[in-house]
């Protein structure tokens, strides 16, 4: 494993600190001029996505961590476990229902992803910010309601419920930002 | 993955990492790749990530965007190492981050524009005549000495870099303190000059590894005389108040009720460790000016001089340097330090004259440099020799002056006043 000396420190690096992997998201060197040279630290911990504020001086040295990102396609899942595929290689990952959270609402069969690799091992997940969903079930809405503003849940493919407008019906394919979980809008099916 | 890699400004070498879909790059805080500046507009450019097919459009911008030097109207297909000029900023599309040991821009030498403003740079230059006045009028005589030595100041902090010639070790100055001395050992009384001084591995916000140093000799000068003459030095250039003056114990007092002087490294610790703060496991090594410097940039140094220059007098002996001790108070050096808006601006000396302390001090240091893994450096130096055959007494002091230019202009970044910082020099 590389070892990144003090004069190395710089926004993006990824190192191992007590275990787990960290990026390093902001460096700031300090240094009386006649004085010891401090480099205050700001790192985001990978696993838990936790800050952790460290200084440190001239001369400390960090572990570099083996973090690659790497695009992959979903696949299944099998009980607990989510099966993608390394869409440059083919490789398999499995990820665990926690590791997923609450991403299962959009993942749908061949859909591209993001997923941070530690050691060869993947670690966390991201879906694409917008996803498309084809509506399952939804009770039907009352005739000529077009506001926006009155919504209700409806199932997707997934079997995951979204909020969305009265209007939506079975059949339709909605957009949602999975971000923040919310419908963003209706696709029109070509 | 893709990311957009900026290549000039202050944010060159920042990777901005791109999500799968759409992108948003603006200066609203929702934009993903979010860039805070005025030229920038809300909502400037919408870049689709549909590996491997990349979209980018412009998204009606006051200040436009160009695509490899070509204006974007409309929609077009990015491949990577294709250039992105958003308003001012550019950016490279890349699909993998260079390795963190490559020095981006120098490797590419993709960007051959300063760093700086021009009218930065013309301030700069009105500045610089300034100073010059300034020495005039006070009766200084500017002079010129060499960058490389085969001397060099021994300081355990600094990290001075060598230069073979024909299989001799020389060094770059990191101050011309030595040069300046052998001059008034020699007959000169008042003298001054700007220069470059280089020290290795001081890179940041405040620091360029190469840097342009003011540095200042007077002899038959008390200390207070020289306190008087940079205050009104900075006051002057700056068009500020008088400066004040605080001492190193006074300024410890006053930030976090620490005494410097007399409390035990075992009381330094338990008020850090009241302070929140947690020092890594490996620094138990670090002694007890170590523990200072770290209280003194976390908690004190950002106190001083928010309203006037202030000059911070009498530091502890164990920080002396190239000081002598006071005459006064065996505790504390002939030492002086001033700080503008917590910037750490000059640092000056009643120079040590006694040859003998002068050698005490440096092997002192050289033992600790070797404690810390650090090269030792040579003892011997014609500074040496010079204060054997008698240094008048006298006064100096080095000035930052691309702080000064900082401090001038408002800069928060070195680069902002420097025409081509290290990694594009």
């Amino acid at each position: 494993m590389a070892t990144y000396k003090t004069n190395d420190f710089r926004k993006g690096l990824r190192v191992e600190i007590n275990g787990e992997p960290y990026m390093m998201i902001e460096m700031n060197f300090v240094k009386p001029g006649k004085g010891n040279a401090f480099y205050k630290c700001k790192l985001r911990n990978l696993l838990r996505n936790t800050i952790l504020d460290r200084t440190y001086k001239g001369g400390d040295s960090l572990e570099s961590a083996d973090v690659e990102e790497v695009g992959c396609q979903y696949l299944y899942k099998q009980g607990d476990t989510f099966f993608f595929m390394n869409s440059d290689d083919y490789d398999q990952y499995e990820l665990s229902s926690e590791q997923v959270g609450d991403y299962w609402k959009y993942l749908t069969e061949g859909m591209k992803c993001q997923t941070v690799l530690w050691n060869e091992n993947p670690i966390t997940l991201t879906p694409p910010n917008h996803v498309e969903l084809k509506v399952e079930y939804c009770e039907p809405g009352a005739k000529g309601d077009t506001a926006t503003s009155v919504t209700k849940p409806v199932t997707v493919e997934t079997g995951a419920e979204i909020l969305c407008p009265a209007f939506i019906e079975m059949g339709n394919v909605i957009k949602v930002d999975t971000r923040t979980g919310d419908y963003v809008e209706r696709v029109n099916q070509k | 993955m893709a990311y957009l890699l900026a290549t000039n400004g202050l944010d060159r070498g920042q990777a901005y990492e791109l999500v799968l879909g759409d992108n948003f790059i603006g200066r609203d805080a929702d934009c993903n790749v979010h860039l805070n500046l005025p030229s920038v507009s809300r909502k400037h450019v919408r870049l689709v990530d549909e590996d491997p097919h990349f979209t980018i459009s412009d998204l009606n911008s006051a200040n436009g965007t160009k695509i490899n030097g070509h204006q974007l109207t409309n929609p077009v297909s990015l491949q990577p190492g294709d250039s992105i000029m958003i308003a001012d900023l550019e950016f490279s599309f890349v699909l993998k981050l260079p390795e963190i040991s490559e020095n981006i821009s120098a490797c590419n030498r993709t960007n051959h524009q300063p760093t700086a403003e021009v009218s930065t740079l013309q301030r700069r230059s009105e500045l610089l005549a300034q100073v010059r006045a300034f020495f005039c009028d006070h009766g200084f005589d500017e002079v010129e000495t060499p960058l490389l030595s085969i001397d060099t100041v021994v300081d355990r902090h600094l990290f001075p870099i060598p230069v073979v010639i024909h299989d001799e070790t020389f060094w770059l100055q990191t101050s011309p303190e030595f040069h300046m001395k052998r001059l008034l050992a020699n007959g000169m009384k008042a003298i001054y000059q700007i220069t470059r001084a280089f020290r290795n591995d001081e890179k940041g916000p405040y620091h360029n590894l190469e840097f342009t140093m003011l540095e200042w000799y007077r002899t038959s000068w008390s200390t207070d005389d020289a306190i008087t003459f940079l205050g009104s030095l900075v006051s002057t250039i700056l068009s500020t108040e008088a400066h004040q003056t605080i001492s190193y114990q006074q300024a410890f007092m006053a930030a976090i009720e620490i005494d410097p002087l007399e409390d035990s490294a075992a009381k330094l610790l338990h008020r850090i460790a009241s302070l929140d703060f947690q020092p890594p496991e490996n620094w138990r090594n670090m002694d007890r000016d170590g523990w200072l410097d770290l209280l003194f940039t976390e908690y004190v140094q950002p106190t001083l001089g928010l309203d006037v220059p202030t000059v911070l007098i009498d530091y502890p002996l164990s920080q002396a340097a190239l000081a002598r001790q006071n005459p006064d108070n065996p505790k504390v050096a002939d030492r002086f330090e001033l700080f503008f808006h917590g910037l750490e601006l000059a640092n000056g000396y009643h120079e040590l004259l006694d040859v003998q302390e002068l050698r005490r001090r440096n092997k002192l240091i050289n033992g600790q440099r070797e404690q810390d893994g650090q090269p030792q450096l040579p003892l011997a130096s014609y500074l040496d020799t010079a204060m054997q055959s008698g240094l008048p007494d006298c006064c100096g002091v080095a000035l930052g002056f691309d702080r000064l230019v900082m401090l001038a202009t408002g800069a928060t970044d070195i680069a902002e006043v420097i025409a081509f910082p290290f990694d594009r020099a």
